[in-house]
């Protein structure tokens, strides 16, 4: 490694970054006029899926063929222009359901407490109990709705069965009515049972309804710019980091100026290690430029202090992942473009999609089910996630550990294919 | 009597890309303070001997020996003796004078307060002393060439490789770029100059390598590579409504026997072109033919150059 030559690469390249217009206008204007904008924007119309919890602490269920396991089936049924809208996970206990809550695992628990399936049996007014998470207030209120339309739509079907049910049995009984004496009355074992059935009629469940908030307090316009502060980081993955990569060695080949680069005495690798610090030090630049902005302009709530939480040191390496990778892919571009043109519109075109539909920008839970997938797999969306749950929401090491493994074998083994790619370019501009 | 020590040695050196051959065995030798020019038309492998010497590209077969140390061997040696200037422009539009010379000493791994120091030297050798600070988007194409041989020399090397260096400038810039590069020659550098223009490779070599379609047709110094078409001066005419046995006639007045035919210009050499041309109009009106005009040239290195290939050095 030649390091005065990899430095002299990095301070060209950082000459470049700072002169040239339209890099400043990528990497430091639009993220912050996107981020201004955005405070405006309007959601697409996309079918909201909600995650339910639902724990049973109801021990009669086995007794009753019609239980509060049939209510959960039906929820999983319901479909909204063929798509479900429910995706339900059990739980084994309440606190653990209210914990996922907290955690923001699930928008909502219902819980089915003890004796529920017996009192449907019965036909008297059971007792349901419904958790909804307040850590988006706009998806709280599409929650509420939700669940609240299911269970009263649920609940008057239940009454008119129960109406029919009551009409069918007086008619079994009218014939006997003229032995039942006129000063009758119920034993008093059975006269509160008769009223609750009765009530049961007019109000077959009754649902009492409680909100819990995440482990980091309601988002508010602070977590709500945060989270959107960093998703522009994250799209400065696509631009600052991909496009630069592919773009760079691309116009390095077409001056002429990589083959007599590679005149000098210094390996293909310390050019690459040369420009890949570039990038670095480019998507370095745009990350306190939009952070800075967004902190201090669109006072977004982003807290990053390695002292007093020592997770937040994770945060420069998921920097660094993220960073790797996306110059891997860029990499990868430039081998298959001839020119730096078409590796500008390579990598546009890729750049841009990923843009709405990877979940950085657009929560996921706004995106068809097909994008929703891939954004759980890809690495920059799982970075940004990663960030904005440390950063935003005050989550600890329990996320580092279920992403860092993933984000740094994808991240390192794009990297890897990526510097293969470069080697191809050189060999092939050589010839 | 001194004997000339060899800079540079092409031993039989092949560049295949597939099964198409670039560079077909070709062999010469470079003397130590030497100007060497590859004169030949775009195509003809000059570039592709130029990388295969810098250490950028391998040969396929042969051998190329720079100062002692085989390319194929000790490549990052021979980057070391060699500075190379390809035919573009290779400083950057963003970065000042200055900062491109800077940038191209530290690839060489020269300190940055050294590499300042050098890249004043240079710009003062190139005359660009005064647009150092500024940068290069200013420059005119003609100052752009200077520095690219400025940031050339960044590391002091003794051989120099310049690949087309005055290719697209206009003749006054070009005559500024052949006088940096007579200097190169008495500073004792070995400079290799793969050009297209012959006039470049007459006045600025000590030698001149004729190539065409891969293959060396000749080498020698520029009045001896004249003098294998001996006392021959060249005809040249230009004719309307030629006739399709008009070359035949001619032929007859021709030294070799042989007429170049290119649209309608006949071209033929004689040794006694006063004699001959009056002879040669009237053959030419005999075959109801008109002539719009008539040249009588001393012979060029084009005119080598067409002789050994057949063809122009701009085709």
């Amino acid at each position: 490694m030649k390091f005065t030559a990899i430095t002299a690469i990095l301070i060209k390249g950082v000459k470049e970054i700072l002169r040239e217009p339209h890099i400043l206008f990528w990497i430091i204007v639009f993220p912050l006029f996107y981020l201004s904008v955005s405070t405006i924007w309007i959601r697409p119309s996309t079918l909201v899926i909600l995650n339910i919890g639902v724990v049973y602490e109801d021990e009669t269920i086995s007794s009753y063929p019609f239980n509060a396991t049939t209510i959960v089936e039906i929820m999983n049924k319901t479909e909204i222009n063929e798509t479900r809208i429910f995706n339900i996970k059990v739980y084994e206990n309440t606190s653990e359901a209210l914990n996922a809550i907290r955690e923001g695992e699930i928008d909502a628990c219902i819980v089915f407490p003890n004796k529920f399936s017996l009192n449907l049996t019965m036909g008297i007014p059971v007792h349901m109990n419904v958790y909804l998470s307040t850590a988006d207030i706009q998806k709280l209120q599409i929650t509420d709705g939700i669940i609240r339309g299911f269970l009263s739509e649920f609940s008057s079907k239940m009454a008119v069965i129960r109406a029919k049910m009551a009409i069918e049995y007086m008619r079994m009984f009218a014939n006997y009515t003229e032995y039942i004496p006129m000063n009758f009355t119920f034993p008093t074992n059975q006269s509160r049972l008769m009223e609750l059935w009765v009530m049961g009629l007019a109000q077959p469940m009754k649902i009492s309804y409680a909100k819990i908030a995440p482990k980091g307090g309601r988002r508010g316009w602070g977590e709500s710019m945060g989270w959107m502060t960093l998703s522009m980081v994250g799209v400065q993955f696509l631009f600052a980091g991909m496009l630069s990569a592919a773009v760079t060695i691309a116009e390095e080949r077409d001056k002429g100026t990589l083959r007599r680069m590679l005149a000098a005495p210094l390996s293909p690798w310390d050019v690459l290690l040369g420009y890949t610090l570039v990038i670095l030090f480019e998507i370095v630049l745009s990350t306190i430029a939009i952070i800075t902005y967004g902190t201090f302009v669109m006072h977004a709530k982003i807290y990053w202090n390695p002292l007093t939480n020592p997770v937040h040191i994770f945060i420069p390496i998921i920097l660094l992942l993220a960073g790797l990778f996306s110059i891997g892919v860029g990499l990868i571009i430039s081998m298959i473009s001839r020119t730096s043109r078409t590796a500008t519109l390579i990598s546009q075109a890729i750049s841009w999609p990923l843009m709405f539909l990877s979940g950085i920008t657009y929560p996921k839970f706004m995106l068809p089910q097909v994008f929703r997938n891939f954004a759980d797999v890809f690495p920059l969306t799982i970075a940004v996630e990663t960030m904005k749950e440390i950063v935003v929401l005050g989550k600890g090491l329990e996320i580092i550990m279920t992403v860092l493994p993933y984000l740094t074998i994808v991240s390192i083994t794009v990297y890897i294919l990526g510097a293969l790619a470069y080697r191809k370019i050189v060999e092939k501009m050589i010839i | 009597m001194t004997t000339l020590k060899t800079s540079i040695s092409v031993k039989k050196v092949v560049k295949r890309f597939g099964k198409f051959k670039a560079v077909k065995d070709v062999s010469f030798h470079v003397y130590e303070g030497e100007t060497f020019s590859l004169l030949g038309p775009n195509g003809a492998g000059k570039t592709t001997l130029m990388l295969m010497i810098s250490g950028i590209m391998m040969p396929s077969e042969g051998e190329i020996i720079v100062e002692g140390y085989n390319v194929s061997k000790h490549a990052v040696k021979v980057k070391e003796l060699v500075g190379y200037c390809p035919q573009e422009p290779i400083v950057y539009d963003i970065l000042t004078g200055e900062e491109n010379l800077m940038y191209y000493a530290g690839l060489y791994g020269i300190s940055r307060s050294e590499a300042r120091k050098r890249a004043w030297e240079l710009l003062e050798l190139v005359g660009l002393e005064e647009w150092g600070r500024k940068q290069v988007k200013k420059y005119s194409g003609g100052m752009k060439k200077r520095l690219s041989l400025a940031a050339t020399l960044i590391h002091d090397p003794k051989i120099l490789l310049l690949d087309e260096p005055t290719t697209g400038l206009d003749p006054a810039i070009r005559r500024e770029i052949w006088n940096l590069i007579d200097n190169f020659r008495s500073e004792n550098r070995t400079v290799l100059l793969a050009t297209h223009y012959m006039e470049e490779a007459d006045i600025l070599s000590n030698r001149v390598a004729i190539m065409n379609e891969g293959e060396i047709v000749a080498v020698d110094t520029p009045s001896n590579l004249k003098k294998l078409l001996g006392p021959y001066a060249l005809i040249e005419l230009e004719v309307r409504k030629s006739t399709v046995n008009l070359a035949e006639k001619l032929s007859k007045y021709s030294e070799d026997g042989q007429v170049l035919v290119k649209g309608e210009i006949f071209k033929l050499y004689s040794r006694d072109p006063d004699n001959v041309l009056p002879r040669i109009i009237e053959e030419v009106i005999k075959a109801k033919s008109k002539v719009v005009r008539v040249h009588v040239t001393e012979p060029t290195l084009e005119d080598v150059f067409l002789k050994l290939t057949g063809r122009r050095l701009e085709e």
